[in-house]
């Protein structure tokens, strides 16, 4: 009888953990959960800096924020990327994965980056697609942020000259 | 023993719902029911008595048009839920933003109360499933109608405004905000860290509510699907903070 009692009392914070860890590794992909369990390239670059572009962007339909920053030397090559992403395991793999395949890219094929490939590499499920285009939208972004700021840059060296 | 109190439940059942529409009886004049005996008390507002109208359909058992939407006035056998009659219909309320959680509630455990399927333990096949059908609409409907946002987003829904998925927010400075509350969320640590990004998630949530409501009161749908979308991201906190909490281990 006391065995009984101790082990109900202990039944339900056990549960609530059981039901609060297990219940990506029901649902998830295995690339899923390497990206959600070892994010690449987890982390913030400096905003200001003229070589960098931020893309911050947001899924009204899940809540879910995503910010994606890119550095770009003179050559137009993408060298670093970084993410922080705060929304569920398919949107936090996804952004990493996008982190991972920029990298390396120039501005110009990192545009051509589809949320098909991401989702297909992540074999994400039809509810999850739009984890995805969150990713791409978030690359897009950045990119589109890093441009108008190399154009504002151009802009002042042409006053001043 | 058992036989007999459920005898008694079914005696009950049929004098509470036939006897409470027709019967003038003090409790029922009290209530003001005698005043329409033809409307059904559980969904008073409700008040046709044409037995050809969509909303009171021929019974599945006897056949005949009933006056009741829940309840044949004929066999008083339970009828299907209504499928063209929306949650708030079907537990009674007027279709507003802003009600009376308490009344819900009442309203609500008062339907399961007759319509919870062990109540129909005892009944045809054919009713229990229909007591199953109609107590798990019920439950749709109340859990749809208690937290604030998903009621907004159902009146949205109501007007055939919906959150496309897909579709990007890029307000730089509201996502700015978003970014910094969720990093603080991650950052809290020790109980009062946790405690004062949950009162601070709260306050900003409760301000939302009050703000869709004003967007509701006054009709004006674009602002209040600018607002439920806002409380989608706090509420996306709301619910790491909880996570967080559980997992330490402390208590609301």
């Amino acid at each position: 009888m006391s065995l009984f009692a101790a082990a109900s009392r202990k039944l339900p914070s056990t549960l609530l953990r059981i039901r609060s860890s297990s219940t990506p590794a029901l649902f998830y992909h295995e690339k899923v959960l390497d990206h959600y369990e070892n994010p690449r390239n987890v982390g913030s670059l400096d905003k200001n800096d003229r070589r960098v572009g931020t893309g911050l962007v947001g899924a009204p339909a899940c809540g879910d924020v995503m910010k994606l920053q890119i550095k770009v030397d003179d050559d137009g090559k993408i060298i670093d990327a970084k993410f922080k992403t705060f929304g569920c395991g398919s949107a936090i793999a996804s952004s990493s994965l996008a982190t991972e395949w920029v990298k390396g890219k120039t501005v110009d094929e990192a545009l051509k980056l589809k949320n098909t490939d991401i989702a297909k590499e992540l074999s994400l499920p039809p509810v999850k697609l739009h984890c995805s285009m969150l990713a791409e939208d978030a690359i897009k972004a950045a990119l589109s942020d890093y441009k108008i700021k190399q154009e504002s840059i151009n802009e002042e060296k042409a006053k001043s000259t | 023993m058992l036989i007999v109190t459920s005898i008694q439940k079914l005696i009950f059942r049929r004098v509470s719902f036939m006897g409470t529409m027709d019967r003038i009886s003090p409790s029922n004049v009290k209530k003001g029911l005698w005043k329409n005996s033809r409307t059904c008390t559980l969904l008073p507002h409700i008040q046709c008595s044409r037995p050809w109208c969509s909303l009171h359909p021929i019974c599945w058992k006897c056949g005949n048009g009933n006056n009741s939407v829940m309840f044949c006035k004929n066999c008083n056998a339970l009828q299907k839920p209504n499928k063209n009659i929306n949650y708030y219909d079907i537990l009674g309320i007027d279709s507003t933003f802003d009600l009376d959680t308490n009344d819900l509630t009442k309203k609500y455990r008062r339907l399961q109360s007759i319509l919870h399927p062990d109540k129909y333990a005892s009944s045809s096949e054919n009713e229990r499933n229909i007591s199953e059908e109609y107590s798990s609409v019920v439950n749709k409907a109340y859990s749809t109608l208690l937290p604030p946002l998903a009621r907004g987003l159902y009146l949205l829904e109501l007007q055939g405004v919906h959150l496309e998925e897909g579709n990007v927010q890029t307000n730089p400075e509201f996502l700015m905000e978003l970014m910094e509350r969720n990093e603080e969320v991650g950052q809290a640590n020790s109980e009062s860290e946790i405690r004062a990004v949950s009162e601070k998630n709260k306050k900003m949530l409760n301000d939302l509510i009050k703000e869709a409501s004003k967007a509701f009161k006054a009709g004006n749908v674009e602002e209040a699907k600018e607002v439920l979308i806002k409380m989608k991201y706090f509420s996306s906190i709301e619910a790491k903070i909880k996570v967080l909490k559980i997992n330490k281990g402390y208590m609301e």
